[in-house]
């Protein structure tokens, strides 16, 4: 079997890391794959973060189009405050492999976020972030997860998302959990890697697309292992040991790679992009803190104060008991977003801005964040203030945090209650980075090359292209034709279609009564399925 | 021959069957002590073994089958004071359900 164009997708992964692991020969593969290939650094969404960003480059539209701003959703209801977690549903662009299946070619997306529940397109899914007993719903034809049930070691506990293990990445890990921490994450990328290598030797596609998100996790917990400037000059005998550990996962990746490239064909073009870049952080900005002590938000009186370094309550119930709502303007639900909301007045809700103040209040509250020096450097803590009709623009920027903030270091803010506004870490920990990156090699590919920097929704037409597709002409994102020899381009010149990348509006709750024919359809669903007669 | 319109009976009842029929199917090849059948008064937690994220997807797939997105759910999982509920069962969900998917009668 084979492919035409294969993309896999690394999780955080940047040349910081990379660079060092080929050059001390632990990424072979990945060396000459780019130096066959051409380099470019991959700017990031607004907010670099797994869903907005993952979403927009299969998609090339950005965040305030197809409406993904983080894991979670905050609501403020009539019934008070609560929580959605984003899945498939919400994001209203279609994804690459849908736009393919719409002009009849196939393609396999595996271990992708937001692709549960599943969308139809022609082709193979098995979604990311799906926890184990979930999965046999969640993998599409169905038939598929037998076939990978039945491959040699398959585990579905270590293919799963496992949310317990997934918090561990950004705190409430001790230092003796660390190596089997990331052997366990060894052992899933290995688990993953046989399910990419069963579909590329099994399936013929125009596109498979694979993510590997493990680097994200490492980095985030064991950047001082990973990043050479920041390992310790008189290493302990267990500071030697998760580096190695470290190094391992990255040669397990550079192996398949490896494995990737032999079985993929000769023909076949492969991209190598991650969401977002990474970098070390030692502070930590109490966001919500900092909006008290400026008056915008009032933490409950029996809020608990934190002073560890965690960034998140354990539970985003309780991190939403933990205001005052009564006596708050603004607010953030969570680290992630990395943004503030400003809750408006109306109606029964005195807390908040009233609309005609709005937009003096943000212009305030962004004045005033880049103003905020940290007390013991006297340096800004924040570097950036983007108001999300600027950031975000779209039919969903309202969906957006009215404040989405860069920070000196590239830190996420913490949302729980201190008794400090900023803090310094024990030690350096991993956080993303704007600049991620984007390798591509195969024919038609300019060989060898370092070339300028491309942006996350232009990877989709990138895809799409390389498949030999149409290119819906309202994407974000354009064709990055500085990746390509030009006279590939002028022998393939790009078409494009005018077929716009918005899904059709999702159905909502009505407030109507069902009328009979919507009856008479779940009755009939249920009778296909042999549930009434 | 005409099709006869559906009565608030079958609705309840169909409603009904696409709940057992999602709890059997996402429960299926759970390994739990459960033995079933599920019936009404069936507990999600104490009963079927779900977690929380279990929950989570059931919402989900409710919304899937009964193609209505945004449920209310905050006020099937918590208590009129905003504290969490230990367990739920297949009847309250139902119940849930048949109040909030469509306003079928004003007397339900």
């Amino acid at each position: 079997m084979g492919c035409k164009t294969i993309l896999l997708g690394l999780d955080g992964a940047t040349y910081t890391i990379l660079d060092p692991l080929m050059a001390s020969g632990d990424m072979p593969n990945l060396k000459r794959f780019m130096e066959r290939g051409v380099r470019a650094t991959l700017g990031s969404t607004p907010n670099p973060l797994t869903p907005p960003a993952w979403t927009t480059m299969i998609t090339g539209c950005l965040p305030g189009r197809h409406g993904v701003f983080d894991f979670i959703q905050p609501v403020e209801s009539d019934d008070g405050f609560y929580f959605k977690l984003t899945d498939s549903r919400d994001v209203q662009c279609d994804s690459a492999w849908t736009i393919l299946s719409n002009q009849g070619f196939t393609s396999a997306s595996l271990n992708f976020v937001l692709t549960f529940p599943p969308r139809p397109f022609r082709g193979l899914l098995v979604p990311g972030w799906v926890s184990g007993r979930h999965m046999r719903r969640a993998v599409q034809p169905p038939e598929l997860f037998d076939e990978l049930k039945a491959l040699p070691g398959f585990s579905l506990k270590e293919v799963a998302w496992d949310l317990d293990m997934e918090k561990k990445a950004i705190q409430d890990v001790d230092p003796e959990e660390y190596e089997p921490w990331i052997e366990c994450h060894l052992c899933r990328q290995q688990q993953w890697a046989a399910i990419l290598l069963h579909v590329l030797q099994n399936y013929s596609c125009d596109l498979i697309a694979f993510v590997d998100d493990g680097p994200d996790k490492l980095q985030h917990l064991a950047w001082p292992y990973l990043d050479p400037s920041c390992f310790p000059r008189e290493p302990s005998e267990r500071d030697l040991r998760i580096r190695e550990l470290c190094r391992a996962y990255f040669q397990s990746l550079d192996r398949l790679l490896g494995e990737v490239i032999a079985h993929a064909g000769r023909d076949a073009r492969i991209f190598i992009a991650s969401d977002h870049g990474f970098c070390g952080t030692r502070k930590i900005f109490y966001i919500n803190e900092w909006l008290r002590e400026h008056g915008y938000l009032r933490w409950r009186e029996d809020a608990p104060t934190n002073e560890s370094e965690d960034i998140a309550a354990s539970r985003m119930k309780t991190q939403y008991e933990m205001l005052d709502w009564s006596a708050t303007q603004a607010y953030s639900p969570t680290p992630s977003c990395c943004g503030i909301y400003i809750r408006q007045a109306g109606g029964a809700r005195k807390a908040g801005i009233r609309p005609d103040t709005y937009e003096a209040f943000r212009r305030k509250l962004a004045s005033e964040l880049l103003a905020y020096r940290d007390p013991d450097t006297c340096q800004p803590v924040v570097r950036g203030v983007m108001f999300r009709d600027d950031a975000f623009p779209g039919p969903y920027l309202n969906l957006a945090p009215d404040l989405t903030l860069q920070l000196h270091d590239h830190s996420f803010p913490s949302v729980v209650k201190s008794n400090l506004v900023t803090r310094d870490r024990k030690a350096v920990t991993g956080t993303h980075h704007p600049d991620g990156i984007l390798l591509a090699a195969g024919e038609g590919i300019r060989k060898g090359a370092q070339v300028e920097r491309c942006s996350i929704q232009d990877v989709c037409p990138a895809l799409l292209y390389s498949a030999g597709a149409k290119i819906p002409a309202g994407l974000d994102g354009v064709l990055p034709e500085h990746l390509f020899e030009s006279g590939f381009l002028e022998c393939h010149p790009p078409v494009f279609t005018s077929r716009t990348p918005f899904l059709t509006a999702a159905a909502s709750v009505g407030s109507a009564a069902p009328d009979d024919e919507e009856t008479a359809d779940l009755v009939a669903r249920l009778k296909a399925m042999g549930y009434i007669e | 021959m005409a099709a006869t319109a559906p009565t608030l009976d079958t609705w309840r009842q169909t409603t009904h069957q696409g709940v057992i029929h999602i709890l059997q199917d996402m429960t299926s090849d759970w390994e739990t002590d459960f033995a079933g059948p599920i019936v009404s008064d069936t507990c999600l937690v104490s009963d079927l073994g779900f977690c929380s994220i279990d929950i989570v997807q059931l919402a989900i797939a409710l919304e899937e089958f009964f193609e209505c997105k945004g449920l209310p759910f905050q006020q099937l999982v918590t208590t009129p004071d905003g504290k969490y509920v230990d367990d739920i069962t297949v009847g309250e969900l139902l119940q849930f359900l048949l109040r909030n998917l469509k306003q079928l009668n004003p007397q339900t």
